[in-house]
């Protein structure tokens, strides 16, 4: 045993040995709590057994409560982007969009065709034979 | 009338573990067996309520833990301890009257009415002792006391003094140490060699 608890027992000990004591009660306070008590509603174990299905009924309730608010919660997060109204381009910028398209694939198929005739010239002695 | 003595002589002697029994009976409006749950938890209770509150008001306070015990068994759940879930109402009781007491006194009131009560003892020693284990214990925290008394004098378990509480373990442990430091820093303070 360490110190530590040998001092713990020590103080322990000594408290118990020395502790106030409690006054004690009015001899008539016993017939006082049960007069007191006559007259309180007396509690009913039935009461219990339909409090406990009432209770497991709006446990339900109240734990359907924050899950629908949650699931709905969810429900426009994912939804938004599917049911988002899409924004058509106007008839300008289909065009546009077209003549960039057709101005980018010209220039690099010209850029490729200057790239790859300069690596490999075409001669007529290149040719395999 | 010989019959109610005898039939509280059997109660008070079975074990604690059959609170549940009186409990049961107490719920179908037995005040008989309500009764004799009060002479068993009587004595503890009053003691956790000394230690917090002032004595003048403790047949009060007792007989209001008890009250409330009463109107409250309905929700007791009986899976629980029966001591356990009264102790929890004595300190919610005390904790009330704490709150209530603080509003209306000066502390200077208070300690005056805290003063150590006199014991019919010869022995001056001992009497010295309670009266410094008193000043020691009203020195700590209402929080650190609690735990004090509730484990170290009423030899509760750590984990009911949690339940009791409403507090972790660890918490339990913690205030103990805090509380035993202290005290016996006291005592080491007014000269007690332990």
């Amino acid at each position: 045993m360490s110190r530590f608890s040998e001092d713990d027992l020590k103080l322990t000990e000594f408290l118990k040995r020395h502790q106030p004591v409690v006054p004690a009660a009015n001899p008539d306070l016993e017939d006082q709590l049960m007069s007191a008590i006559a007259s309180t509603p007396q509690p009913r174990l039935t009461v219990i057994s339909t409090n406990r299905s009432t209770a497991r009924v709006q446990s339900r309730i109240l734990w359907a409560v924050p899950s629908a608010i949650a699931a709905g919660l969810v429900a426009v997060v994912v939804s938004h982007r599917p049911f988002a109204p899409v924004s058509q381009p106007s008839a300008a910028e289909v065009a546009e969009l077209q003549n960039f398209i057709e101005s980018t694939w010209d220039d690099s198929i010209a850029e490729q065709s200057v790239s790859e005739g300069d690596l490999f010239p075409v001669t007529e002695n290149s040719t395999l034979n | 009338m010989q019959g109610l003595i005898v039939s509280t002589a059997f109660h008070e002697s079975v074990p604690e573990s059959d609170d549940s029994h009186l409990v049961q009976q107490s719920l179908q409006g037995d005040t008989q067996s309500f009764r004799l749950l009060y002479r068993r938890h009587e004595k503890r209770v009053r003691t956790i309520l000394y230690q917090l509150c002032d004595v003048s008001v403790l047949d009060d306070l007792v007989q209001d833990v008890f009250l409330r015990a009463w109107r409250g068994l309905p929700k007791f759940r009986q899976t629980a301890k029966f001591s356990t879930w009264l102790y929890r109402i004595a300190w919610n009781v005390a904790s009330d009257y704490r709150q209530a007491a603080a509003r209306g006194r000066t502390q200077l009131q208070e300690l005056t009415k805290q003063a150590p009560m006199r014991q019919e003892s010869p022995d001056v020693m001992h009497l010295h002792y309670q009266d410094l284990v008193q000043r020691g214990l009203n020195q700590l925290s209402a929080d650190h006391r609690t735990v004090l008394v509730l484990h170290d004098l009423e030899e509760l378990p750590q984990k009911d003094i949690a339940e009791i509480l409403g507090i972790p373990v660890g918490t339990v442990k913690s205030r103990l140490f805090h509380a035993r430091a202290a005290v016996r820093k006291f005592l080491d303070h007014e000269g007690v060699q332990l």
